[in-house]
C-alpha cells in the first residue's frame, strides 16, 4: 500500500459573508512518507487550510474539491468513521497555539490517553504508560506530576512540549506539525527545533511541516512547497528550492529573510474574493509579461528539478 | 489552601449584602402608608377602637420605640426564627412558612428537574446538531417555549390534562401527580431560554481551537461535545441556573395560586392583597436570604466545574 500522501487538484472554499473565498486552489503534490516536507508562504496563504484539510478538520463552511489519496482512500470523501480511525492514529496534529490546544478545565493526563484510549478503549494502561515514557523523553522529570496539572498551570513552552507529546500518543505513521514556531522566542524556537528533529529520528519522518519560518523549514525539510495566495508557487528539494529558487516571487521570499538582508517584495498580497484570471504574484513581480495577466500558469519543470507556476519556465 | 479563603471571601462579602436586606425589609415596613395599629384593630370594619384599645396594641407591637431600637429588636427576633404574627390571622409566621416550605421545595425541585434535564439536554441536541433540522425545529420550540406567559401555560395545562384527558388534578396538592402541572408551567420558559444558552455556549467552545485538537485525536463528537465543550459551557449555565432556583425557591406565586397549592408564593399572595406587613415582611427577608444562599452555592459549585479557583492560575 501507499503511504504517501497524493494530493490531485485540491481546491478549498469558504462560504464567507461576501460571497465565496477561495483559500487554496487547485494543488497537485505527493507528500513523500519518510521525508518531511515544509509548507511555507505567509499568514493567509492557505498553508494551514491545506494542512488541515487532508484530516477533515475544516470548518462546515469550507468547500473542498480533488482529492487526497493515503493506502488506497480519498480522505477528503472517506466516511467520517473512517477519518476518525485515521486522526491520531495515521496521521497526527501537532496544533499551533499550544496553550489554546489543551483543554483548560480538564487535566492533561485525560486529554493525552483519550488519543488511545478513543481508538481502543482496553489500552487504558498502555496509554498511560505511553504518556509517561513521551513525558519523560521530552524533558519531564516527573511526569505523573505533570499529567495531574491543567494547561493554565504551565508555561507555554511546557505546553508546546506537550502537545508534542499529544500527537505522538498513538505512534502515527505521519505528523502534521502546524505553526509550531508561531508566536516563540528564540529559545522556545531552538527547543522546537530539537523536539522535531528528535521525532523525526525516532518516531516518524514522515512529516508535514506547516510554517512561516523559513529558517525552520531549512533545517528540517527534504522539500518544500511556497504557497501564496492558495496556490503553489514553487515546489522541489528544499536544497534547491532555498539556496537555487526559480519562481521570481520564492525569490523574494529568501531575498526578504534578515540573514539575506532583509529585502521586503514591494506590494502586499491580493484579497482572494473571486479567483484571479491570470497569476496571483503578477501584480507585485518584476519579471511579470504580458501573458501573465491573461492566464494562470501551470507548474513548469524547471532544470534543477523544481517545480514552478511561472511562465518564465515554459518551453513549450 | 485556596478554596478555604475562596470560600471565607465569599462568605464575607455576603455579610453586608444580608444586613442590606434585614433593612430593607425593615423599611417596608416603617415606609407603608396606614397606622398598623389601626389596621389591626379595624380588620373587622365596623367598630371603632378606643384610645386604651390603641395604646395596648402600640406598646405590645414596640411601636413607641424610635426606629432604630425597633429594627434591633425585630432583627433580633428574626435572627431566631422568630417573624412574629400576622396581622390577619393572628398566627405566628414561621411555623406557617415552615408549614408551607415542602410544597414550595418540592415544586421549585421538580422544576428545576426540568430545566436540568430538558434545558441542557434540547441545547446539546441543538449544538450537535447545528444548522440542521434538528436544530432548527427545536430552536423554534425553545423560542415558542420562552414566550409563553407562566399563566396561560397553566391554564392551557389544566384544559387539557385536568379537563379534557383528565390525566392530572387540576387543584390542591395529593401527592406527586399535583406537582407535574406547576412544575413544568413555572419550568417552561426557563428551559427554552437554557436550551438556548446551552447552545450558544457550546458552540462557543465548539469554535475553539482545543476542539479542533480533540477532533485530530480521532475522538467521536459526542464525545467531543459531551467532554470537551460540556464542562467550559456548563460555567455560565450555572450561574443563570442557580440565581432561577433561588427564585423559583421564593414561590412560583402565579402557579401556586392558580394549581391551589398551599406554598410560600401563595402566602406572599394573599399577604399583599390584605395589606399584612409583617408576613410581607417575613417574606422579603426569606427570599432574600435564599438568593444570597444560591448564590454562595452556585460559587461553592464554581470550584467544581473551573479548575482555575480550585488549584490558583499559576504558570511556573
Amino acid at each position: 500500500m501507499d503511504s504517501n500522501i497524493t494530493i490531485n487538484g485540491l481546491t478549498v472554499k469558504f462560504r464567507t459573508g461576501h460571497g465565496m473565498v477561495t483559500a487554496v486552489e487547485n494543488v497537485n503534490t505527493v507528500f513523500e512518507a519518510g521525508k518531511i516536507t515544509g509548507l511555507i508562504g505567509e499568514s493567509g496563504s492557505g498553508k494551514s487550510v491545506l494542512g488541515m484539510s487532508i484530516l477533515q478538520l475544516l470548518p462546515n463552511s469550507a468547500i473542498i474539491e480533488g482529492e487526497c489519496l493515503y493506502k488506497g482512500d480519498n480522505l477528503l470523501r472517506v466516511r467520517p468513521e473512517t477519518i476518525r480511525s485515521i486522526r491520531g492514529r495515521e496521521i497526527a496534529l501537532i496544533p499551533q497555539n499550544p496553550s489554546e490546544s489543551l483543554n483548560s478545565v480538564r487535566r492533561i493526563k485525560r486529554q493525552l490517553t483519550e488519543a488511545v484510549t478513543t481508538h481502543d478503549k482496553k489500552k487504558k494502561d498502555e496509554a498511560q504508560q505511553r504518556a509517561q515514557e513521551l513525558l519523560q523523553r521530552f524533558g519531564f522529570a516527573d511526569p505523573d506530576e505533570i499529567m495531574r496539572r491543567y494547561s493554565f498551570q504551565m508555561s507555554g513552552g511546557m505546553n508546546q512540549r506537550i502537545i508534542s507529546v499529544l500527537g505522538l500518543m498513538d505512534s502515527p505513521s505521519w505528523i502534521i506539525a502546524d505553526e509550531p514556531t508561531k508566536g516563540l522566542d528564540s529559545i522556545l524556537r531552538k527547543q522546537v527545533y530539537q523536539t522535531l528533529k528528535d521525532i523525526a529520528q525516532h518516531d516518524t519522518a514522515s512529516m508535514i511541516l506547516i510554517t512561516h519560518d523559513i529558517t525552520l523549514a531549512e533545517r528540517l525539510c527534504d522539500n518544500i512547497l511556497v504557497l501564496y495566495a492558495g496556490r503553489v508557487l514553487e515546489q522541489g528539494p528544499t536544497a534547491e528550492v532555498l539556496s537555487n529558487p526559480q519562481h521570481p516571487y520564492t525569490k523574494g521570499l529568501v531575498a526578504s529573510q534578515p540573514s539575506k538582508g532583509m529585502h521586503p517584495i514591494g506590494g502586499v498580497m491580493p484579497e482572494r474574493e473571486g479567483q484571479m484570471a491570470g497569476c496571483n504574484f503578477y501584480p507585485r513581480c518584476r519579471c511579470a509579461l504580458d501573458q501573465c495577466a491573461a492566464a494562470c500558469p501551470a507548474e513548469y519543470p524547471c532544470k534543477n528539478g523544481s517545480l514552478a507556476r511561472c511562465f518564465l519556465y515554459d518551453r513549450s | 489552601m485556596g478554596i478555604v479563603k475562596y470560600i471565607g471571601k465569599r462568605v464575607l462579602t455576603l455579610i453586608p449584602v444580608l444586613l442590606g436586606i434585614t433593612i430593607l425589609a425593615f423599611i417596608l415596613n416603617c415606609m407603608t402608608p396606614g397606622d398598623p395599629v389601626e389596621m389591626i384593630l379595624t380588620r373587622d370594619g365596623d367598630v371603632m377602637p378606643t384610645q386604651e384599645q390603641i395604646d395596648i396594641v402600640t406598646e405590645r407591637l414596640g411601636l413607641n420605640d424610635p426606629y432604630p431600637i425597633q429594627y434591633l429588636k425585630w432583627l433580633k427576633n428574626s435572627l431566631t426564627g422568630e417573624f412574629g404574627q400576622s396581622f390577619v390571622t393572628n398566627k405566628s409566621i414561621s411555623s406557617e412558612m415552615v408549614r408551607r416550605l415542602p410544597y414550595t421545595l418540592k415544586i421549585a425541585v421538580l422544576a428545576m428537574g426540568f430545566t436540568v434535564v430538558m434545558g441542557l439536554g434540547l441545547g446539546i441536541l441543538m449544538a450537535a446538531f447545528r444548522d440542521s433540522w434538528v436544530d432548527r425545529i427545536l430552536r423554534s420550540l425553545t423560542t415558542i417555549m420562552l414566550s409563553i406567559p407562566g399563566f396561560w401555560l397553566a391554564i392551557l395545562l389544566i384544559f387539557l390534562f385536568c379537563e379534557k384527558w383528565q390525566l392530572l388534578p387540576s387543584s390542591g396538592y395529593s401527592g406527586f401527580a399535583s406537582l407535574l402541572l406547576p412544575s413544568f408551567s413555572v419550568a417552561c420558559s426557563t428551559i427554552g431560554v437554557s436550551a438556548r444558552l446551552t447552545r450558544t455556549s457550546i458552540l462557543d467552545e465548539l469554535g475553539r481551537q482545543y476542539i479542533t485538537v480533540a477532533k485530530a485525536k480521532g475522538l467521536k463528537n459526542k464525545a467531543v461535545v459531551i467532554r470537551h465543550a460540556l464542562p467550559g459551557a456548563l460555567i455560565p449555565i450555572m450561574t443563570f441556573l442557580g440565581t432561577y432556583f433561588a427564585g423559583i425557591l421564593g414561590g412560583s406565586t402565579i402557579s401556586e395560586m392558580i394549581f391551589g397549592i398551599p406554598g410560600i408564593g401563595s402566602y406572599a399572595l394573599d399577604a399583599v392583597k390584605a395589606k399584612d406587613f409583617p408576613v410581607i415582611q417575613a417574606y422579603v427577608l426569606y427570599t432574600g436570604l435564599v438568593y444570597v444562599a444560591a448564590n454562595l452555592l452556585i460559587d461553592i459549585l464554581y470550584i467544581v466545574v473551573n479548575p482555575k479557583i480550585r488549584v490558583g492560575e499559576k504558570a511556573e
